[in-house]
């Protein structure tokens, strides 16, 4: 093993946190080979053309939580990222009148009444105090667990500088249903489920589920402003920026395991047969894969892989891509370009319930992104990419074909249902269940967030309490993906935290 | 209430001293008549037979057994051979022992692992990985000790030429009266023996035919009194009491590894494949060296009996071995703890199983043992001894 090898740090996974760790590395001058298993960059944010002249640019489709902070450090502005200056408007469809109009950063509704605007205006005055205290501790490794929760809180989150009234209602929603804190806060029930939508997805929960609610304010605190073009844009200029700090980005390499030697990492195996001799990993793919399909339950400390085990990482979120002929459009022929559905917070627990059971929703719940023109679609055409509540990964009897068709006529009537006429446009679709998903972008579980988001898999505890802080009992083996702290979806968070960890730890 | 073991209705109708203790939930005598030297003396030059049903067992079958089994234990037993036995233990992920016991390889892929305290939840939180079928065949099997000089033509005449070709540590197959029975050349005395192992249905007739057999060969039942004797001087650890289980462990002090246990010789840190539970820590110990060891003691005699003098008393020593903890020391500084000892009636020493700090571990290290005369705590000198103490050349015959 040359001195040239051992100093070299691979990065599995070329997804966007792969990616980030992969420039920040770069950036401090190491030598860095990310090996993404696909042959394309992004992960579920990669551009990808699903139906011919028809792309979509990513899988997850939500950038209101790529950290602005990080971009300006990433230098990714110089390689063409460029922040959405009017946030996208979402529409939350309701049968038989007019839809509430959402702006993507929660900041601002129109189409309820005035003393609704007035109560969500109230709810938000109260997550803009309490947001930078929980972001500060959400954009740094998780405080290590010691003691009580009470210290913790404070010492993590500092909330003591909030003020007594404010402290008192953040300890009192954190462990909430998300449905209880918005029947609180407001009164509009349409509404309540809009905006409860997008912190079940990949939760393996509903919004009567206990810890909806801390999901939902980490969300909400965390959000920003939208990138221009969407996640595949994110990843277009992390790939510039990675090759232009001298990375080396390898596509079409899947690793076959990581080996060890005397409890430290000693290199990666390709599936090739390929072996890259190295004593540093930065995994950025599931923690679950890293510990027990890529190393072996059986090469590990027996706590660690029983911890490993343990972390819940069940697939509930199917993806429906539909390319259209012309843009989405609601009855009174509105163009979207975002759209919820789900009348109430009753219909989207009923959605997760099916998933709950290990069946699929009948009625499942979508949150819907459509691009329009070019370069998505020819001119006057349209993509749209919705993430679709709830089927379960282990589906009882299995996934097959006619299962997922079934599952995209669903999603297509559900659609339909709000925007008439869906049907005539829809020049073809792709269906992705849990079980595509898991295969396609090798997932546990086909679980896009890489584990879970319930209260007792998130900050020092996510993925466990031996691996929380990106360092993990294997010497070398750093994890940096959406399995670790502070989580999945569009952030870039998981992946700097991590490289900055590893350059820390040299 | 403890059980009674299949050779109870034997075991009770001889038991004149109606001593008994626990064992792992089932009664077992401590003592036949009046004092265990009988019993020790069956054991060193006739044979004793011992009813060690107690003892965990675990049959371990299925694709990956051997390879489960190495995981698991500290010993890569993928080499074992049908037909052998061997001793090892077992550790947690920091290296620190659990149990120590033996594997034997019962052939058709088949093994069976003896422990000292219940492993089944141990064994079966491993076990969901691998190809493997763990049975609890503890309350299943009965098993007798027949230990001592006399042993193999004892079970020559109860089982035939089949004992002729046991060598030290073989495990083979016979038949008594129709029904069949495990053999395996081992023991916990340190001297020439057997273990039998057979199904409870047979545990009777067993212990009748070598009763009957030993007629002619001066073997006696013996209790684990005796039993004690001799395994000090044949220099065994008991866990719970040499040792306490990691899992059973309190403190980390009160762990121990297996290198400080004098068990680093059943440790394979050379393999190929999966690294076993505890591989880690174990390669950082055996590379940086044990805090602590386990050594034997020779006791001074003629300062124990100066000390009974003082009292005018004659010199006195139990006639069973004690496993009470006493401090060791070196220059007034303590240095360990003896955890068990005897007065060894065939080396005619007074014996003791120390753990001392790694530093005064040497053959030879001049050492003080605290040794009570009429409440009175007063010292006595005790040099570090090589184990066994008592290892006679029929021992691996």
């Amino acid at each position: 093993m040359s001195r040239e090898n051992t100093s070299t740090v691979v990065v599995l996974g070329g997804g966007h946190n792969g990616l980030t760790a992969a420039v920040l590395l770069a950036k401090a001058g190491r030598k860095v080979v990310v090996l993404e298993a696909r042959e394309t960059f992004g992960g579920l944010a990669a551009r990808e053309t699903f139906h011919p002249g028809y792309a979509a640019p990513g899988l997850h489709h939500d950038t209101r939580g790529v950290r602005a902070a990080l971009v300006e450090e990433l230098g990714l502005a110089r390689h063409g990222l460029a922040f959405r200056k009017q946030p996208t408007k979402i529409h939350l469809a309701r049968a038989g009148s007019e839809p509430i109009v959402l702006d993507a950063l929660h900041a601002s509704v129109s189409g309820v009444a005035q003393a609704e605007v007035e109560r969500f205006a109230q709810w938000r005055g109260f997550l803009g105090r309490v947001g930078p205290a929980l972001r500060a501790a959400l954009d740094r490794p998780a405080p290590e667990p010691a003691g009580e929760l009470l210290p913790l809180l404070e010492a993590g989150l500092r909330v003591r500088r909030l003020g007594r009234a404010d402290m008192l209602e953040l300890l009192r929603i954190l462990p909430m249903c998300a449905a209880d804190w918005m029947r609180d806060a407001l009164t509009d029930e349409r509404l309540r489920a809009g905006l409860a939508l997008p912190a079940v997805e990949g939760s393996f929960s509903g919004p009567w589920s206990a810890g909806s609610a801390a999901n939902l304010l980490f969300r909400e605190v965390t959000s920003g402003n939208e990138i221009e073009g969407g996640a595949a844009a994110l990843v277009d200029a992390l790939v510039k920026a990675a090759k232009g700090f001298g990375a080396e980005l390898r596509h079409g390499a899947p690793v076959r395991s990581i080996s060890l030697r005397a409890g430290r990492v000693a290199g990666v195996v390709l599936e090739s047969g390929e072996e890259l001799a190295c004593d540093s990993v930065l995994a950025t793919c599931d923690p679950k894969q890293v510990f027990l399909d890529l190393i072996g339950a059986e090469r590990l400390p027996v706590d660690l892989a029983q911890d490993l085990e343990r972390v819940r990482a069940r697939g509930t979120t199917a993806v429906v891509r539909l390319a259209l002929s012309a843009p989405l459009a609601l009855a009174d022929g509105t163009a979207v370009e975002a759209l919820r559905t789900g009348e109430s917070l009753d219909a989207i627990e009923r959605a997760y319930d099916a998933a709950k059971y290990r069946t699929v929703a009948s009625e499942p719940v979508l949150d819907v992104r459509v691009f329009t023109g070019k370069p998505h679609a020819p001119s006057g055409h349209s993509v749209a990419t919705a993430l679709v509540h709830a089927a379960a990964f282990a589906r009882e009897g299995g996934w097959d074909d006619d299962a997922r068709e079934k599952l995209g006529d669903d999603a297509v009537r559900v659609l339909s249902s709000a925007c008439p006429g869906l049907e005539a446009k829809l020049v073809a679709r792709e269906v992705l269940t849990p079980a595509d998903l898991s295969r396609r972008y090798r997932l546990t579980g086909g679980h896009i967030h890489h584990g879970e988001h319930a209260l007792d898999q998130l900050l020092f505890m996510r993925p466990s309490t031996a691996t929380a802080r990106y360092a993990t009992p294997i010497g070398g083996l750093f994890l940096g993906g959406s399995g670790s702290h502070p989580g999945g979806g569009l952030t870039c968070a998981p992946g700097a935290l991590a490289a900055k960890a590893w350059l820390a730890s040299r | 209430m403890p059980n009674a073991t299949p050779f109870h209705p034997r075991t009770q109708a001889l038991c004149q001293s109606y001593k008994w203790k626990d064992w792992s939930g089932y009664c077992a005598p401590c003592v036949y008549g009046m004092s265990p030297e009988r019993e020790y003396n069956a054991i060193r030059n006739g044979a004793g037979l011992l009813d060690v049903t107690p003892l965990f067992k675990y049959d371990v079958s299925g694709k990956d057994a051997a390879r489960f089994l190495s995981r698991v234990l500290s010993r890569d037993v993928r080499a074992l051979k049908p037909g052998r036995m061997t001793y090892l233990c077992w550790c947690d992920d920091h290296g620190k022992v659990l149990d120590d016991g033996t594997c034997a390889h019962l052939g058709d892929g088949r093994s069976r692992l003896t422990a000292a305290a219940p492993a089944l939840h141990w064994l079966m939180r491993h076990a969901r990985r691998y190809d493997v079928t763990v049975a609890d065949v503890s309350d299943e099997v009965a098993a007798l000790a027949l230990q001592g000089p006399t042993s193999r033509a004892i079970l020559r005449d109860a089982c035939g030429e089949v004992v002729d070709g046991l060598k030290f540590f073989g495990v083979a197959t016979a038949r008594i009266d129709g029904f069949e029975v495990v053999l395996s050349r081992t023991g916990y005395t340190g001297d020439l023996g057997y273990e039998l192992w057979v199904d409870n249905a047979h545990a009777l007739a067993l212990w009748d035919a070598l009763s009957a057999a030993g007629k002619r060969h001066n073997l006696e039942p013996v209790g684990l009194d005796a039993l004690d004797i001799s395994r000090v001087e044949a220099g065994f650890v008991l866990r719970g009491i040499d040792y306490t289980g990691a899992n059973e462990a309190l403190i980390e002090a009160q762990k121990s590894s297996p290198y400080e246990l004098g068990l680093g010789w059943t440790v394979t840190l050379e393999r190929d494949g999966e690294p076993f539970i505890g591989q880690a820590a174990l390669e950082r110990e055996k590379r940086e060296g044990s805090a602590w060891a386990l050594v034997g003691l020779d006791v001074d005699w003629p300062a124990i009996e100066a000390l009974y003098a003082e009292h005018g008393l004659p010199p006195h020593v139990p006639s069973a071995a004690w496993r009470s903890m006493v401090p060791v020391y070196r220059d007034g500084r303590q240095v360990g703890r003896a955890t068990s000892g005897t007065w060894s009636p065939t080396l005619k020493k007074n014996l003791a199983l120390a753990t001392v700090e790694a530093s005064v571990s040497e053959p030879g290290t001049p050492l003080y043992l605290e040794w009570t005369v009429e409440w009175s705590r007063q010292v006595v000198p005790a040099v570090v001894t090589k184990t066994p103490f008592f290892d006679p050349p029929r021992k691996r015959a």
